[in-house]
């Protein structure tokens, strides 16, 4: 049953929900961050630092931090501060000099929050403060705020008899990624209060001896802060900094142990430098703990680099047991042991992927099928041939017989062509027709050609080039658009003489997915026969046109006018085409520039990459205009680079 | 030799974009920004199975290849997160047993009709939980109930609809549980009991394709939890108003614990049961 206070809260909650945030509505807002419910307070302050922060605002609820006692309301209030912005950071100023340490304390806070610039000077001043958590405070504003003024300030502080600011300094310049000179780190690292960030400090000066001295730490008490000093380091291992990690690990006492723990801390840092440990004495047997280390993405790619250098004893680790080791792990670390296993696959390994596959996980089995392909093993045929009738694993295991059957032919061969008597199925299918010699393939592509499953007479049409022009024509007439869309794709196969009277069949479907098949054939085609048709589809929706528009290019006969009303086109991935066709004529670089206001992202980032190929000086200067003009970072950045480039010209 | 020749290829953040443009499109999914990395693998097994260069390539599969709905299905199913399990998040659970069923058995003891939701339901572990805990408070034996079960990942419906479990998804059910509701089928596999799987049925959703919706009946409660927190905010405003249009008036809305409907208003009211804040659409409206 809902206790009395909450429903009473509640009730509280929804009128100021309900009152909004209206110029009468401020008082209410004002007072109720002195509610007794959090939620209600946590309201209000949000409401509030949505209002228009007028100096009056600024000042109530500066007025509110000052109210000893009650300290939802100030921490509610110093809340709002935060959210507010700049328009608070005068009064936030001042208020660091007030008597009270407390509001010292509530504005240094917020300051900090609000990384304002502005106040470093103000801060560094408060480091002097008579009360140490006002200083705290402000050491940890400047750690977030930063600039060289901050970093400065933040070293000198590491002199200071407070250990708890020597802290703050160390965790600020951590912070900053500003490690300060190597021998005023040194004394740090002994202390008990701050060893643990000084370590990590350590970690972010690139230079041989602090690596020296962090191999060295594996061997202290301090060993774990060491180990997460390690992985703060944003280069990776170079060989010789390998090697060193390698002879030092070997005097780690149960050092196995230990590095598991560390694969599986919540602690980023201590988690990457274990990855490193790992990889340096190659302890192929924690590859499981590598694989989980991945878990949540971060040190994703990190772990796989790993688990490759680990190799296939790495790969067995993952793969033994039953069920495999693999399965017990989360699905991002999943999927990095799996392409580790992938990367891996070797002949030994069939016999644990034939019992992943039969793991009862798709994602794994569809993982193991791919590994088998890659096996080069004749014993990776049989556990593919039993995943072909499996629908749900019938296209992974029909691809990897295909890759598998250029060591061991025959055998997949003969598989798929069982299957397939079985029941055929398309890709089992479109397999054998790869792989078959073309006599025997060619018999089971009639036979399939007049199959019930529409799929199943696609995938023959697709494959059956070699059938002729009869079989072709049959499946161009067929009532399924899916198999006229396979006999449209398969005509770039034919003679060209043969081809040219179903391709202006095809051309004439009023199915989008064949016309595009049938524009895409044309242009491998070569077949000039039919630019006006071609061009006429350039007025169509986003895939016949952009089909067309490629094989026009492809047939040499795109010319400036259907290059411009194709970069007039809807379809941006057609206007970026277009665009990419028009680089090398003058009249190109004029679409491109007339295409640097285009109004998506993408077509203005094709634009400027027409002109780094293309265009002349003269047009950095529509692309410095467009720079300016340009509001969204990743379009700047890219924009940028194309800049660059043709400013090199 | 490994197969070196065949690394995976490059995402490019522009490629990166792209892909989380037509996602978010699609079903309003929001990739994070460091998760390129992520989808760069995840995708990478697409590419292959499909012949493709690069992912500029797939994004044009994707937007142009006559089977491309099927393709950005695929896309979304390795994408999104689809963990799950029995018994999740049991205080919730708890409270709604002990709070909402009576409620909602006093509610409907007329038409004796109880119509649930698990919206976002995986490989089915939440509306069988459901099911499962009808079952335990007796008070609707003899009632026509009804669980749905939609998702948009076609697979994990067929998952759903075998109905056979490890132990993985079963990490938080008690022996006695396991006992009361499921058949062992072979060593740590089993299969839910048939009575209560027979009144849970699954559907393929998208939960942004309003006429989809429209064939599902009016609900009075509507479990749906940790799906919304990876939508974009538009997206997942959309959804929570096609829950209030879908519940029936005073019908109920459940979220996972890291979801509320906090950052913008409603029209739902809030209900403060022991053990949860839940969602109501008042009886009234
Ligand atoms: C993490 S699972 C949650 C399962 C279950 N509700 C639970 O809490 O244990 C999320 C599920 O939401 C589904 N999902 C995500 N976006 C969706 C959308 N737009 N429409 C339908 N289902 C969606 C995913 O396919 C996935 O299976």
């Amino acid at each position: 049953m809902p206790l009395e206070g909450d429903e009473a809260a509640e009730a509280r909650y929804q009128q100021l929900l309900a009152a909004g945030m209206g110029e009468d509505a401020l008082e209410g807002l004002v007072a109720a961050l002195y509610d007794v419910s959090w939620r209600v307070r946590k309201l209000a302050a949000e409401l509030l630092a949505r209002v228009d922060a007028t100096p009056a605002l600024v000042d109530r609820l500066i007025h509110v931090l000052g109210d000893r006692g009650q300290t939802g309301a100030r921490n509610a209030a110093a809340m709002a501060l935060a959210q507010l912005g700049p328009p608070a950071v005068p009064s936030l100023l001042t208020l660091l000099q007030h008597p009270d340490p407390d509001q010292r304390k509530f504005a240094a806070d917020i300051l900090g929050e609000l990384r304002q610039p502005d106040a470093v000077g103000e801060l560094i001043g408060r480091l002097e403060d008579p009360d140490p958590n006002v200083c705290v405070a402000a050491a940890e504003a400047l750690g977030r705020i930063g600039g060289v003024a901050a970093g400065r300030a933040l070293e000198r502080l590491l002199d200071s008899k407070e250990p708890l600011l020597r802290l703050c300094a160390l965790e600020g310049l951590g912070q900053l990624s500003r490690p300060p000179p190597l021998p005023s780190l040194l004394p740090h690292l002994e202390a008990p209060e701050t060893a643990r960030s000084a370590w990590r400090l350590l970690g972010q000066i690139a230079h041989p001896t602090a690596f020296a001295l962090l191999c060295r730490g594996l061997l202290t008490p301090a060993r774990d802060a060491a180990l997460a000093g390690l992985g703060a380091r944003e280069v990776g291992l170079a060989a010789d900094g390998e090697g060193e990690l390698k002879v030092t690990l070997r005097h780690v006492e149960q050092a196995e142990g230990w590095l598991t723990q560390a694969l599986a801390s919540e602690e980023r840092a201590l988690r990457h430098g274990a990855l490193q440990a790992v990889q340096a004495a190659a302890l192929s047997s924690l590859a499981v703990g590598v694989a989980g280390a991945a878990e949540g993405g971060e040190l994703a790619e990190a772990a796989l680099k790993v688990l490759i250098r680990l190799g296939l004893p790495g790969a067995n680790a993952l793969l033994a047991g039953d069920p495999p080791a693999l399965t017990s792990l989360g699905r991002e670390a999943r999927s990095v042991a799996g392409e580790a296993v992938l990367r891996a696959a070797e002949p030994v390994l069939v016999p644990a992927l034939a019992a992943l596959a039969a793991a009862g996980d798709f994602e794994l089995a569809e993982l193991a099928a791919r590994a088998l392909g890659r096996s080069r093993s004749e014993a990776a045929v049989a556990p593919l041939a039993e995943m072909l009738d499996d629908d749900l694993l019938a296209a992974s295991a029909a691809r990897a017989l295909v890759t598998l059957a250029v060591t061991v032919p025959a055998q997949c061969t003969q598989a798929l062509l069982q299957s397939l008597e079985r029941r055929p199925r398309p890709h089992a299918l479109r397999a054998y027709a790869q792989v078959a010699p073309p006599a025997e393939a060619l018999a089971m592509l009639r036979r399939c050609a007049h199959e019930a499953d529409e799929r199943v007479r696609a995938a023959a049409a697709e494959a059956s080039a070699t059938l002729g022009v009869e079989l072709l024509s049959t499946a161009l007439a067929d009532e399924s658009a899916l198999v006229r869309r396979a006999a449209a794709r398969a005509l770039a196969r034919l003679a060209p003489a043969d081809a040219l009277p179903l391709l202006r069949r095809a051309l004439a479907d009023d199915e989008p997915a064949v016309l595009t098949s049938a524009a895409v054939a044309a242009g491998e085609l070569g077949a000039k026969e039919v630019t006006a048709t071609l061009e006429a589809l350039l007025a169509s929706s986003g895939a016949v046109a952009l089909a067309a528009l490629q094989s026009l290019f492809q047939l040499g006969v795109l010319s400036i006018g259907l290059l411009q009303s194709a970069a007039r086109h809807a379809d941006a991935e057609v206007v970026k085409a277009a665009l990419t066709f028009a680089a090398g004529s003058a009249e190109g670089v004029k679409l491109a520039v007339e295409r640097l206001q285009h109004p998506r992202w993408d077509v203005r980032v094709a634009a400027a990459r027409t002109l780094a190929v293309s265009g002349g000086r003269e047009t950095l200067i529509p692309l410095h205009a467009a720079l300016e003009r340009e509001t969204d970072a990743l379009t700047r950045e890219l924009m940028m680079v194309s800049a660059a480039r043709l400013a090199e010209r | 030799m490994p197969f070196e020749e065949d690394a995976r290829p490059l995402l490019t953040a522009e490629e990166f974009r792209l892909l989380k443009e037509l996602l978010l499109d699609a079903c309003g999914l929001q990739l994070r920004e460091d998760l390129k990395y992520v989808v760069e693998r995840r995708l990478w097994p697409r590419l292959e199975a499909l012949s493709l260069r690069d992912y500029s390539g797939y994004y044009r599969y994707l937007r142009f290849d006559a089977r491309a709905r099927e393709e950005v299905e695929l896309a979304i199913e390795l994408l999104v997160p689809h963990e799950t399990y029995f018994f999740r998040e049991p205080t919730q659970l708890g409270s709604f047993e002990r709070e909402l069923l009576p409620r909602l058995c006093q509610q409907n003891a007329s038409s004796r009709k109880l119509r649930l939701w698990s919206a976002g339901c995986s490989s089915g572990e939440e509306p069988y939980t459901l099911s499962m805990l009808i079952a335990e408070t007796g008070l609707f034996d003899g009632w026509d109930v009804q669980i749905h079960g939609t998702d948009i990942s076609r697979r994990m419906l067929t998952a759903a609809r075998a109905a056979e479990y490890g132990s993985s998804a079963l990490r938080t059910t008690t022996p006695a549980q396991l006992a009361r509701h499921f058949d062992p089928i072979s060593a740590g596999r089993f299969r839910v009991k048939a009575g209560l799987k027979n009144r849970v049925s699954f559907g393929h959703l998208n939960l942004l394709d309003e006429a989809g919706l429209k064939l599902l009946p009016r609900m009075d409660a509507i479990f749906c939890r940790n799906v919304l927190i990876y939508l974009e905010p538009a997206a997942r405003r959309k959804v929570v108003h096609s829950f209030w249009e879908q519940l029936v008036a005073g019908g109920y809305l459940l979220l996972g614990h890291s979801e509320s409907l906090l950052t913008f208003s409603t029209d739902f009211a809030l209900v403060q049961l022991t053990g949860d804040l839940v969602y109501r659409r008042p009886a009234g409206a």
